[in-house]
């Protein structure tokens, strides 16, 4: 490697390097992000073994029961200030959405969910 | 009708419940999400404001000198020097893209880009040649 290759990777590297200061800002983040897919997990029915049939219930109960899970940690006191407000609002959300959130699973003459 | 289908604007919960109040009723669930996540997605685009503008005067720096520099070195060292400008062009588009509610957040995209390019320059110093 010529010397000032040598320097420019290591510059480089340097650089790249910094995005470790906002590793905890970062784990906060995936964390929230992972919320979405588990929610969507649910919702896809993908939680479901094969040839077990996805229905309004067993959508709803696991759904349920990430919430109620969730819910217990804006309790427990180890989610920081910004996971408490954006767990919080999430959680209002699909309270208040639950009713309508699912409901066609097992419909008649719709097109058959797909894993 | 099988059923229904609405963005969950209660105006159109409340019509299509008059109209067809035996048919089920589902909301978007893509909506619901995007909803249900604004403040965690606003909070993964700051983080990714504050990275990008952190990170993209260096590596446009880097680039710079490498644009300088690649003529006026020999041919060998001249692709070295591109294959690292191939990096740097690589850590900036990860800085630089844009995430989409509710399913892709692009700090946690461009951290996990950045780790493959941080991962291959150290894989490049040990092997010390291209």
């Amino acid at each position: 490697m010529s010397r000032v290759g040598a320097q420019k990777l290591a510059r480089l590297q340097t650089i790249v390097r910094e995005r470790l200061g906002w590793a905890e800002q970062l784990a906060q983040i995936k964390r929230m992000h992972q919320w979405v897919l588990a929610v969507e997990y649910i919702l896809n029915g993908d939680f479901a073994q094969a040839g077990e049939a996805v229905t309004n219930e067993t959508v709803g109960q696991s759904l349920d029961v990430w919430r109620q899970t969730h819910a217990t940690q804006l309790t427990e006191g180890q989610l920081s200030k910004l996971e408490q407000a954006c767990l919080a609002h999430f959680l209002q959300t699909l309270a208040n959405q639950r009713l309508h959130l699912v409901q066609c699973y097992e419909s008649r003459g719709l097109p058959p969910h797909e894993q | 009708m099988l059923g229904t289908i609405t963005d969950a604007q209660e105006s159109e919960l409340e019509a299509v419940e008059h109209l067809w109040p035996k048919v089920p009723h589902q909301v978007c669930q893509f909506h619901v999400l995007r909803d249900a996540s604004a403040p965690a997605f606003e909070a993964n685009r700051n983080v990714k404001t504050t990275l990008r503008k952190h990170l993209q005067r260096k590596v446009r720096e880097v680039r710079k000198q490498l644009k300088r520099d690649i003529p006026k070195v020999p041919e060998a060292d001249a692709e070295q020097l591109s294959v690292l400008d191939d990096y740097a062009l690589g850590a900036l588009t990860a800085i630089n893209r844009d995430g989409t509610a509710p399913f892709d957040f692009a700090a946690v995209q461009a951290v996990e880009d950045l780790d493959e390019i941080a991962d291959s320059l150290q894989r490049l110093e040990k092997k010390g040649q291209w």
